[in-house]
């Protein structure tokens, strides 16, 4: 399961436009089977632009997206799940005014009638990841806590049953304490075999669990490499981790 | 005594009407942020098709059933050709026009191939009316605020207990979100426009035996339904069968105790006065467009 030799994702000279501004430019990028790979880089560098393209979200404007050699990149975002893409937006956009339970039943919308039957066993599962959600599953999802949101959003995310995972700022506006929870989750689950596309700020946080980085700026891939080779490069250093740099 | 309970059972059973015309307004733009402004026609669609198939002799259940089937495939066939394309950049309009249009164009069809004069739709509940507390009423009257009634708690139910009616709430909510869960957000729309359209059918067929089918009668019926759905709340789909229930009951007391000519103008001044107060409707939410 864990055969990293064996690419899932590959991205090739991806650009994304919105208008006549350039969010992206021919980023090129591999994850892996099993792989857990991050994204670093400043505010409005094109990393969540990448993953909304990945996703469907946003149409590129060139370059090519294949998933298990499958060309994805023009699918709309619904067909794209259904290749094993799971995407846990920025800003979690949970549906808030639905319950828990109706948020984690949508999150496995896009399951084949043959694959319904299995559906109570991977409920069981994702509670037993964030035992919070099953207390709180007939609450309306805008009531839960920044922390809980997350954990739903996560688990919403794992109920199409991906094969790659994809975090778009996971982080942003929780608590040391919450992330101290998620991120060894995230860990579990790479260990158990699901590939983790990471999209982070706190840099020092998701050079620790994964495997692989990317450095994006102005728009392009600068450097990448593996997590250990990226945390210990100066440039990264200097520019991204910045305060922790010895 | 008897006077008061006559307007207002009378209020309710055109109110009712206003409501089930609101609830597919309330369908159509929860999915799709876009509603058919022809939608009163698809009222007159179902009441005068339904005659058209008994007058070629075929039994009542099954021109209902296909009058009701040609009201929701026109409810589809117009979301395709004359909202879709124009409803693809936020804050488009050209769909007003182009369902309004539709619309004229189908009336003036209708008045042309069914005759410009109305026609009564025969129904057992309108034969005798009942007399409550001195008021006689006919069943058929009865029986449009009970099925909003109805018609709604099976919607509510609906959307919360079906994956169906959760995917058409998530898109209501959140479109782009929605996507990312494998919701396909231009099929829910489709999905809605024929439900609400379906509805639209079914309520002209309701409404016809006591007001008659005619190729004009949807449009003061759409105007009137859309009204309430907006002082109702559009988002809220009890919000707008209270809206339209009221709507009904006060019109009738105005055309009762003053005049009917006074019956427009009141209720269309209760109508801007309501959305002054309160912009969102009475019961709806606020709306967060997402460019």
């Amino acid at each position: 399961m864990n055969n990293r030799e064996v690419p899932l994702l590959e991205v090739e000279n991806l650009s994304v436009s919105y208008g006549k501004v350039e969010a992206v430019r021919s980023v090129s990028l591999r994850v892996m089977a099993g792989d857990f790979v991050s994204i670093i880089g400043n505010n409005g560098a094109g990393k969540s632009s990448t993953l909304k393209a990945i996703a469907g979200v946003v149409k590129p404007s060139g370059g090519s997206i294949r998933m298990e050699g499958k060309e994805v990149g023009s699918l709309p975002p619904h067909k794209v799940v259904r290749h094993g893409i799971s995407l846990i937006p920025e800003g979690r956009q949970l549906f808030a005014d639905q319950t828990v339970y109706d948020n984690l039943m949508l999150g496995a919308y896009s399951r084949r009638r043959e694959e319904a039957g299995s559906l109570e066993t991977d409920l069981d599962r994702v509670i037993e990841l964030f035992p919070i959600l099953g207390e709180r599953r007939g609450q309306i999802a805008g009531s839960l806590s920044g922390g809980e949101q997350q954990m739903l959003a996560l688990a919403r995310g794992l109920l199409s049953r991906p094969k790659l995972l994809m975090i778009d700022e996971m982080s942003l506006g929780l608590a040391p304490r919450i992330l101290a929870t998620l991120f060894p989750v995230l860990e579990r689950l790479n260990r158990e075999g699901l590939a983790i596309l990471l999209v982070e700020q706190l840099a020092t946080l998701a050079l620790k669990v994964s495997l692989r980085g990317y450095v994006f700026e102005n728009s392009r891939i600068t450097i990448s490499g593996s997590a250990d080779d990226l945390a210990s490069n100066r440039q990264v250093i200097e520019a991204y981790l910045g305060r922790r740099a010895a | 005594m008897s006077e008061v309970v006559q307007y207002f059972l009378a209020g309710l059973g055109i109110g009712g009407i206003y409501a089930l015309v609101a609830i597919g307004f309330h369908i159509m733009w929860s999915s799709a942020k876009a509603v058919n402004f022809a939608h009163g026609d698809t009222l007159m669609l179902g009441a005068v098709l339904t005659i058209v198939f008994l007058d070629f002799g075929l039994p009542i259940a099954i021109a209902i059933a296909l009058a009701i089937l040609v009201g929701m495939l026109f409810g589809v066939v117009l979301e395709r050709v004359a909202i879709r394309p124009f409803a693809t950049q936020a804050r488009s309009i050209g769909w007003m026009l182009t369902t309004i249009a539709i619309g004229i164009m189908l009336e003036s069809y209708t008045t042309i191939s069914f005759g410009a004069f109305a026609r009564p739709l025969p129904s057992p509940l309108v034969e005798n009316p009942v007399i409550i507390l001195g008021a006689g009423i006919y069943p058929q009257e009865l029986l449009i605020p009970i099925a909003a009634i109805a018609i709604v708690a099976v919607l509510h139910v609906f959307q919360r207990r079906t994956q169906l009616g959760r995917a058409m709430r998530a898109v209501a909510y959140n479109r782009e979100a929605a996507g990312i869960v494998g919701i396909n957000v231009t099929g829910i729309a489709m999905i809605s426009f024929a439900m609400a359209s379906a509805l639209g059918g079914l309520s002209g067929i309701l409404v016809a035996p006591v007001i008659q089918a005619s190729a004009t009668m949807g449009l003061l019926l759409g105007i009137k339904g859309f009204a309430v759905a907006i002082i109702g709340g559009i988002t809220s789909a009890p919000g707008v069968v209270i809206a339209g229930l009221l709507y009904g009951v006060i019109e009738k007391f105005v055309d009762g105790y003053i005049s009917t000519a006074a019956r427009e103008a009141v209720g269309f001044s209760i109508v801007i006065l309501v959305l002054m107060i309160w912009p969102q409707g009475l019961f709806g939410r606020k709306e967060i467009v997402k460019v």
